[in-house]
């Protein structure tokens, strides 16, 4: 399933070209404009975390619609091993997409080309971490919505609220419980490091950072296997 | 050995429509069963059951084989558009687990024997409806004996008479392997040559069910005589038929005749028809098949379209 949905990426080159155009034209004025490093870094955290959410939850939705997935599943294919490279493969090729538009953001926060770079660089971990949870949020969205439309919504205010648990939009008191979730947010080392990187600081993100994240995505991603039977053998109808 | 046996299945959609109500069967290595019904009458939720996709909301199915060693055709046709023909038909072969080199010699063949040989190069999304129906039949049968169980839902939508004969003989061949094939479809002559056993589905109820030459020869007629006449007739002629032509339920614009004399009843029938004022536009005689067995038990040609019953 990882090599067919690479293939199936590979074989439209029309579509992936936009897929790496579009971030980059909408992120360019954001890369390159004068707004506060905390203000540039939440638009990055909302476009990269909507890119993925919407990315795998549409797909999925459309695929389930015209009979793909059910096709797929009555190969024999476990639907848990499918969505799972499915899953797998969309984070890589959404990465791949998004790194023109990235790298162009970190060279547009004046830190200059070598610098940029070698930020963006240390900033993968965290780029791909959210990735991995945006697409996993998008196919668990999948699996309850009915039609594209449906997706469109419940993508987006799942994800903003995603976003809004992982501080992207204030700062919580300390110790207070919003600050707890906010530690274990899937989203908050994508936060922190373009906060820190566009701001002139460092994009490293400190181990115990990681744990919280880390977890809560295991988790997420235990609940949308869980429903990976449902996505699969759902019987096709129109959206 | 029994492939599959499904006792008292019955299945209700949302709304309270009811699409399957106490059907069962069963199906032996070897065989190939048809299920015909006219459209609504539950044929394709039968398939869908039997392939897993659905759960019976009654009633108890058993089936000896796992998913990997079962071929689904369903009405969708879903495929990797941007892929060739060839490539989508061998990355399926690969998802069930057959080795690269074996499925590409397997798609080729499969492809060179439905006719999409010259088009295997081509992006799927380029084919018309008859060569994706192909297509999707190619993936089914590609594996040949390697499967157990095919269940396919009106495989010869969209195929030309050559197809048709193409894919009963892919069936017959699958079935002489020890396959087990169970096909919904509501073409006659294709059902009659494919199948060894045939069962009528009218309104998600099992009304008649067994060999089709049995069934047609239950039926005590040697032709059945379509006549088509304008202005359309009211209602059923039957009165002062000449002896030994029985009247079948006609539709509009057409009449329709059974008769046990052959040909022989054609000259006094076409009295009678012109006595009756019936301005003769054409006239059909052939053999009875299984669609005359249909509608002599329902009363309902199988091409009609079932109105949804509803609970309450």
């Amino acid at each position: 399933m990882w090599g067919l949905t690479w293939r199936v990426a590979a074989s439209r080159r029309r579509l992936f070209i936009w897929n790496v155009l579009v971030p980059v034209l909408l992120l360019l004025p954001v890369a390159f404009s004068r707004a506060a490093a905390p203000h540039r870094a939440a638009v990055v955290s909302v476009f990269v975390v909507l890119f993925g959410t919407f990315g795998s939850c549409i797909p999925l939705v459309r695929d389930r619609a015209r009979g793909w997935n059910q096709k797929v599943w009555l190969t024999g294919y476990g639907s848990r091993p499918w969505l799972t490279e499915r899953i797998a493969a969309a984070t890589t090729l959404d990465l791949a997409e998004l790194t023109p538009a990235l790298l162009l953001s970190f060279l547009g926060a004046g830190l200059g080309s070598a610098t940029g770079a070698e930020r963006f660089v240390s900033a993968l971990p965290a780029v791909a971490l959210a990735l991995l949870a945006a697409n996993l949020l998008g196919a668990l969205v999948a699996a309850f919505v009915a039609s594209i439309a449906e997706a469109t919504l419940v993508c987006g205010a799942t994800a903003l609220y995603a976003l809004h648990f992982s501080g992207v939009f204030r700062s919580a008191d300390p110790d207070s419980w919003v600050w707890h979730v906010e530690r274990a947010a899937p989203f908050r080392p994508l936060v922190t490091m373009l906060r820190e990187a566009l701001s002139g600081g460092t994009a490293g993100q400190a181990p115990d950072n990681w744990v919280g994240p880390l977890i809560a995505t295991a988790a997420l991603a235990l609940v949308t296997l869980s429903v990976a039977a449902r996505l699969a053998r759902a019987v096709p109808h129109d959206v | 050995m029994t492939v599959l046996c499904a006792a008292g299945l019955g299945y209700e959609y949302k709304g309270g429509r009811v699409a399957l109500s106490g059907v069962g069967l069963a199906v032996e290595a070897g065989e190939c069963l048809g299920v015909m019904g006219p459209n609504g009458s539950g044929k394709s939720t039968l398939i869908r059951i039997l392939a897993r996709t659905l759960r019976p909301g009654s009633g108890h199915l058993e089936v000896s084989l796992a998913l990997r060693d079962t071929a689904v055709v369903l009405d969708s046709l879903p495929f990797a558009e941007s892929l060739s023909g060839a490539e989508s038909l061998r990355r399926m072969l690969a998802l069930r687990g057959v080795p690269r080199a074996e499925a590409r010699s397997a798609a080729n063949r499969t492809l060179a024997t439905l006719g999409l040989s010259d088009r295997a190069a081509d992006a799927v999304s380029t084919y018309s409806t008859g060569m994706r129906r192909r297509l999707a039949l190619a993936e089914a049968l590609a594996a040949g004996s390697g499967f157990g169980l095919f269940l396919l839902d009106e495989p010869t939508l969209g195929l030309d008479v050559e197809g048709r004969l193409t894919l009963v003989g892919l069936l017959r061949a699958a079935v002489s392997g020890g396959g087990t094939v169970v096909l919904a479809s509501n073409e006659p002559s294709f059902v009659g040559r494919a199948c060894d056993r045939v069962i009528f589905l009218f309104d998600g109820r099992v009304v008649a069910e067994g060999r089709p030459t049995d069934l047609i020869a239950d039926l005590g007629r040697s032709v059945s005589i379509e006549v088509d006449v304008d202005p359309p007739a009211a209602s059923d002629p039957a009165d002062g038929l000449p002896a030994g032509i029985e009247a079948l339920r006609s539709s509009a614009g057409t009449l329709r005749f059974a008769s046990e004399r052959g040909t022989a009843a054609l000259p006094a029938l076409s009295e009678w028809l012109a006595a009756a004022g019936h301005d003769v536009r054409a006239l059909r005689i052939r053999e009875p098949d299984l669609a005359d067995v249909f509608l002599s038990l329902t009363g309902v040609p199988l091409d009609a379209t079932r109105v949804a019953e509803t609970d309450g």
